[in-house]
């Protein structure tokens, strides 16, 4: 033979050998590989939350020393940090070397002090003279008393003659005419709340809060001061616009009294000034509502710990619902009000407790863009704990020994702050250290425990399983259960096994040794077929055709499940009497199903007409209104009944086709052997086929199982996808692979909507796995079974 | 055989089986049957009713439905009647309930008309006469054959301006082009640093050729504008039942028909060119009317490109398990994981898709093709060839298990006779084993095809969309979209049954889509299931 042939031959062979090979285990490996590029997306969802400190450096000198420092802050981009200090300067600092870049006054320009009625714009104060320290004038001007942080850089600030103003504080990126980037650092004075009276004079305040909310049309001013003798003086300036266009000012003010012998000792006013908060020395908590500055009332005064231990500091989350209270104790709680009793009756409530402190709690910074917060405690360490799961985030000590020896005394954090997005915190220590920590915290609003168990969300007036994962606003508190969602899984997998089961193998033992051999040529396809009708026709004629039928002859439809069996019953006397004929006899023998079809017509027909008749003599003519109205039932269009039959359907034809299978391949030999020995037809396949094949029916549960658990296009149609939980049959549900559907393409990539989605989604994949990867074991062993006879 | 005997023998549990069997069966012809009345039955043009009543202005319309009232006497033996009155821009809505009591007279005039129109649904009502402008008033024998001639007429005018405007939408295609290319010189301009090579003359020139052929679009698109608003203004006047006046456009109206004098034949007529039209046209009314034709296209195309793709690797896959791979434990393993792939839910298909193929791949080819897009992703965002693409990965366990299935019923004689004859591996599959698992390949194929025509759920996210502006494939360079979004039959029946705003009025279109959609499948499937039969026939005559 040629030889060149011969070796050309074997070259393709081996090529071929490779190429089938590599190509084989490539295909293989991309499908297997999907499961875990799921997983990947959703893995960070469950990493811990990691701090790292990336910047320590003692503090510069910011001029005016011998004064105490009251706040410190961080910009967007975690490279300028800046303190506010007691002379009412603001020092901003390089966090890379930890130089000073310049200094700033923060004390009000001298056209706005004195002026309520005409507050300034957002508009800068002073443009940047970088690397230029600057000048202000020391002497007769009054300090600082008092910084109140209200986030994105904004303070409130008290000073020592009475002034209270509102700045904002921050850096933005600028660009030279060489195009390079350079940070600009900007001071905005935007408000200046004075005192309208006089008699403060001998009753200064202690603490003063203020808060400005509006727009250009209507702007309201609150500044609430805790006075020298304990009383709290709360102020509004409402600046609007009447009919002719004029701008118009409404100015009250009220004292409000506490009514209890213990001093205040921490006070918080939410950010639109509506409502305020005051905690006491003996562990009472005060809310007034300031909404309508006509009617001033306190809505709570409540013990709020029995131990009357001292409230040290108050916080508001963001979203302005939950109040944070800090204690002596060193716990840390969220609270708010919750509905109770009457409509609209709302009592503040301890919701959360979250992991205590050692030491009494000295202050809190909440988070800007997420609903956790910050914590010192005098002790020097700082708490991050997500509130709504209880979740405690990440402890942040000032760990670090400095340069020449262990860490001095007076070590620990005193200040701190989150930066505004969240990503870094910075603090400053006892001894004057700068210390800056990027957070790693991508979704602190869920976690394990968070997906399947039951959490207080705000404004519910109890813990609950709740699924509802945006909404309009910036600051709503997302709520991640899962929980709704397998339930509603669960739920539809029942129903729609509850109905196909039962069909698929009492007609996969029929088809299989009990019908005419011949007949089975015709009637397996017809099965497959049904198996092919693509699910999504199958969802639209369960909501548009099926569900409106259900809902007009609800009462026909229960009845069917009576009254068939018992039609067939009849049938089964009517076909015995006739039975004694032979030639009926050979006729029928076979053909069973054939002669069923007029009884189980018959029975659909009486079932409605029955129900029609039913419905006017006792139902008032309709049975879902009778139910409502008499049971408190509610009844959804789009119910569990459609769901049922249209998710049954869909799984049917697949257990019938692998039970029917496993049945047929009972080897011919049993069969005969019982045959032989006289046992009846039934008798040969209820107690030699059907034991045999039972592993082969079990397989065939299972993939059916594992079909309706990731049925998709039916359930999102035909379910009206309410996350509810309840076993109603006259209810929907919406299970996990429907909520995929609705939500992920309104899910921002690689947010914590979007993991979770892949969650679910691998969930989803595994459970569909097991139980498919059950039943191929289980089906190999039987055929190796079967092979041996 | 006694009835005692029978029973004891378990005869009715027998029959008991046997009830399940039927009322399965019974069920799928009943969900037959729904499908194909309400979907075959709604181009037939129906009989228009008058119905004048005792307490308000006559009502005409198609009958479209009927429950039991309250009167007992009175004609339709008082049955309260669902009457599809039409006219959506005089009522407001497309359905009206009569009592039936109510009902004085029935009638049905001959000359009652039924316009099909571009906006507003059906309009039912009475020819009253024409008021054309640019068209000569046709010489036809009464009013109504007249009208029909001009409404041909203005039609032919119609279809030669919309030719124009397509022509015009070439323009604008190159006026993209060249922002593109403009878009894509500033980027790298910016790239290369403001000091590099700037190419300024030539970012002048393509800005004089886009502001040139803006002048050229905007001229002629007001000429075509211009005629259009001439052509709209001949027009015919309608009446209602009630004798309201309706003053429409000729152009408005693309059938026009008097059901109640035609004959069979016209009514046949009506029906197939509704029925061509379905199949060749495009969608209108927010999909509600009109044809199918992109969806049609979409699923057809999506279906090709995911098979060029899930064939090959499956057939390969299935050859390398079957007869490459040594038979062992792991293998097992690995056949068992592909197969249960077949069972893993679509809509994990899908979030894989979105996250791997979308945001994933196709984020890095915008990054690297078309940053000068960004951030409008070209391929970073649903697309036909993702939506194929994961399909094809959904569909490769079904074609490995047929392909396998159809390998493994060879004969190992076969192929010890082969390799007997001295043939190598190689040459005992090309030549013996993979022509006699054809059959068995063609049915994973087809069984693959009509798994991915019905298949919805993955597809929703990765690419389909209810109304895409232009069809993967067409004449612009480079022929073949790959990154478009299309429209596909299973998400129309969604799309139209679910998120319409008037789902009573569209429920006829998505039954019409769901019989076609069924169809194809049924047709697919059936054929798999004859192929593969005809393969286990023939395989067992081989053998024995």
């Amino acid at each position: 033979m040629d030889q060149k042939l011969l070796r050309r031959v074997r070259r393709r062979d081996r090529m071929a050998n490779w190429l089938i090979t590599a190509g084989g285990l490539f295909v293989i490996i991309c499908v297997l590989g999907i499961l875990v590029l799921i997983a990947n997306v959703a893995v960070p969802l469950l990493l811990p939350p990691a701090a790292q400190q990336v910047a320590s450096f003692p503090l510069p000198r910011v001029s005016g020393e011998g004064r105490e420092l009251l706040a410190v802050g961080v910009d967007d981009y975690l490279e300028v940090g800046y303190v506010i200090t007691g002379q009412g300067e603001v020092g901003f600092f390089d966090l890379k070397q930890g130089r000073l870049l310049d200094t700033r006054d923060l004390y009000p320009p001298p056209e706005s002090v004195g002026e309520t009625d005409r507050p300034e714009g957002p508009e800068a104060a002073r443009t940047a003279e970088p690397g230029e320290p600057g000048e202000p004038e020391q002497g007769s001007r009054p300090g600082l008393v008092h910084a109140d942080p209200l986030g994105g850089g904004k303070y409130s600030l008290l000073w020592s003659d009475g002034t209270l103003n509102l700045v904002r504080i921050y850096s933005r990126r600028v660009f030279d005419p060489q195009g390079r980037p350079s940070m600009e650092r900007m001071v905005d004075q935007q408000a200046s709340l004075t005192h309208s009276g006089v008699e403060e004079r001998a009753n200064p305040a202690l603490l003063s809060l203020g808060r400005v909310f509006g727009g250009e049309d209507e702007e309201t001013q609150t500044r609430v001061s805790l006075l020298q003798d304990g009383k709290i003086l709360v102020e509004k300036h409402i600046r609007g616009m009447d009919l002719l266009g004029e701008e118009t000012l409404e100015n009250f003010r009220e004292i409000l009294e506490t009514g209890l012998e213990a001093p205040i000792t921490a006070l918080q006013l939410d950010s639109e000034g509506n409502n305020l908060y005051a905690g006491t020395e003996d562990g009472h908590l005060l809310r007034w509502t300031l909404q309508d500055p006509e009617d001033i009332r306190l809505l709570d005064r409540l013990q709020g710990f029995p131990d009357g231990r001292v409230i040290t500091s108050l916080g508001m989350l963001l979203g302005d619902t939950t109040l944070l209270v800090g204690d002596e104790k060193g716990g840390v709680s969220g609270w708010f009000p919750v509905p109770r009793g009457d409509e609209g009756m709302r009592v503040l409530a301890l919701v959360h407790r979250i992991k205590p402190h050692p030491r009494p709690v000295k202050g809190f910074q909440p988070a800007h863009q997420s609903k956790f917060t910050a914590s010192i405690s005098s002790s020097g360490t700082v708490h991050l704990d997500q509130l709504t799961n209880e979740q405690h985030l990440l402890t942040l000590t000032d760990g670090e020994t400095r340069p020449g020896g262990s860490a001095p005394a007076g070590a620990g954090v005193i200040l701190g702050a989150i930066s505004p997005r969240d990503d870094g915190y910075i603090a400053l220590t006892g001894d004057g250290q700068v210390i800056l920590w990027h957070l790693r915290i991508p979704h602190p609003e869920v976690s394990l425990g968070g997906y399947f168990g039951k959490i207080w969300y705000e404004n519910y007036p109890r813990s609950a399983y709740v699924w509802q994962s945006s909404s309009g606003t910036d600051d709503f508190e997302p709520k991640f259960s899962l929980m709704p969602l397998v339930f509603g899984t669960l739920k539809g997998t029942f129903w729609g096994m509850l109905f196909a089961a039962p069909l698929a193998i009492l007609a996969a033992m029929y088809t299989s040794h009990l019908m005419q051999p011949g007949l089975r040529r015709y009637i397996k396809p017809a099965f497959e077929i049904m198996g092919s009708v693509p699910t999504v026709v199958i969802g639209f004629l369960a909501a548009l055709w099926l569900a409106p039928l259900v809902k007009a002859s609800l009462t026909g439809f229960l009845l069917i499940m009576g009254i068939l069996p018992l039609t067939v019953l009849v049938a089964l006397v009517v076909y015995g009497g006739l039975a004694r004929y032979p030639f009926f006899s050979r006729l029928v023998r076979g053909h069973e199903f054939l002669f069923m079809a007029p009884a189980l017509l018959l029975g659909v027909w009486l079932a409605f007409v029955l129900g029609a008749r039913l419905d006017t003599a006792l139902f008032g003519g309709e049975l879902p209104a009778w139910l409502f109205e008499n049971l408190g039932v509610r009844f959804d269009q789009r119910n569990s009944i459609v769901i049922s039959a249209a998710l049954g359907f869909a799984v049917l034809p697949i257990i019938f086709t692998i039970s029917d299978d496993a049945l047929v391949n009972v080897p011919r030999n049993l069969t005969a052997a019982s045959l032989a020995l006289g046992a009846s037809r039934w008798q040969t396949v209820w107690r030699v086929i059907l034991p045999s094949a039972s592993p082969g029916i079990f397989a065939a549960l299972m993939v059916g199982l594992g079909r309706a658990t990731g049925e998709t296009m039916i359930v999102l149609m035909a379910t009206g996808n309410t996350p509810l939980m309840d076993w109603s049959i006259f209810n929907g549900m919406r299970t996990m692979s429907a909520n995929i559907a609705v939500e992920i393409p309104e899910a921002p990539v690689d947010g914590t909507l979007y993991r979770t989605l892949f969650l679910s989604a691998v969930l989803l994949f595994i459970t569909t796995f097991i139980l498919n990867t059950l039943a191929e074991v289980v089906r190999m062993r039987l055929r190796k079974k079967f092979g041996q006879y | 055989m006694t009835m005692r005997k029978s029973w004891r023998q378990g005869e009715h549990y027998v029959w008991g089986t046997a009830a399940a069997v039927c009322l399965t069966l019974l069920i799928v012809v009943v969900l037959l049957l729904v499908v194909m009345v309400n979907g075959l039955g709604f181009f037939w043009p129906k009989e228009l009713v008058l119905l004048r009543l005792t307490d308000s202005p006559p009502v005409m319309g198609e009958l479209a439905g009927r429950e039991p009232g309250q009167g007992d006497q009175a004609r339709y033996g008082g049955d309260n009647l669902r009457i599809k009155v039409g006219n959506r821009d005089l009522y407001g809505m497309d359905f009206q309930w009569v009592k039936g009591e109510a009902v004085q007279q029935v009638e049905t005039p001959p000359d009652a008309v039924m316009l099909e129109r571009v906006e507003f649904g059906n309009f039912y009502g009475f020819l009253k006469g024409l008021r054309l402008k640019d068209i000569a008033a046709p010489q036809g024998k009464d009013a109504w054959q007249s009208f029909k001639l001009a409404r041909s007429q203005a039609w032919e005018r119609k279809e030669a301006l919309l030719e124009r405007l397509d022509d015009l939408m070439e323009l604008t295609q190159e006026t993209e082009d060249i922002r593109l290319r403009m878009a894509r010189l500033r980027h790298e301009n910016s790239r290369a640093g403001i000091d590099g090579e700037t190419p300024a003359g030539e970012l002048a020139r393509l800005q004089a050729r886009s502001d040139e052929l803006t002048r050229i679009f905007e001229e002629r698109n007001r000429e075509i504008v211009e005629q259009t608003r001439a052509l709209e203004s001949n027009k015919a006047v309608f009446a209602d039942s009630a004798g309201n006046e309706a003053v429409i456009s000729l152009t408005e109206i693309v059938r026009a028909v008097r059901p109640n004098s035609m004959g069979v034949f016209a009514k046949t007529g009506f029906y197939l060119s509704k029925l061509g039209e379905l199949l060749t046209g495009e969608p209108r009314e927010s999909n509600t009317e009109g044809g199918l034709f992109p969806a049609i296209f979409g699923t057809v195309m999506m279906v090709l490109i995911m098979s060029v793709f899930s064939l090959p690797m499956g057939v390969v896959a299935a050859i390398y398990l079957r007869e490459y791979a040594r038979e062992g434990l792991l293998v097992r393993m690995v056949r068992i994981a592909v197969y249960n792939l077949a069972g893993v839910p679509s809509i994990v298909f899908g979030v894989f898709g979105l996250g791997f193929f979308v945001y994933g791949v196709g984020g890095v080819i915008d990054d690297v093709f078309f940053q000068e897009r960004l951030p409008t992703p070209t391929f970073g965002t649903g697309g036909i060839l993702w939506a194929s693409l994961t399909l094809a990965l959904l569909t490769i366990p079904v074609v490995v298990v047929a392909t396998e299935e159809g390998l493994s019923a060879i004969p190992r004689g076969l192929r010890e006779a082969s390799l007997a004859l001295g043939a190598t591996k190689f040459q005992t599959l090309v030549r013996v084993v993979i022509p006699m698992a054809v059959p068995g390949i063609l049915t994973g194929f087809i069984l693959a095809m009509a798994r991915a025509v019905g298949e919805v759920a993955p597809l929703m996210i990765t690419g389909v969309v209810k109304l895409a502006p232009s069809l993967p494939l067409d004449g612009q360079f480079p022929f073949i979209h790959l990154e478009r979004k299309f429209m596909h039959l299973g998400f129309h029946i969604f799309d139209v049954g679910f998120q319409s705003p008037n789902v009573e009025a569209a429920k006829p279109m998505v039954y019409i889509t769901t019989l076609l959609l069924i169809v194809i499948v049924l047709v697919l499937s059936i054929t798999a299931i004859w192929l593969r039969n005809s393969l286990r026939k023939k395989l067992q005559t081989a053998t024995f």
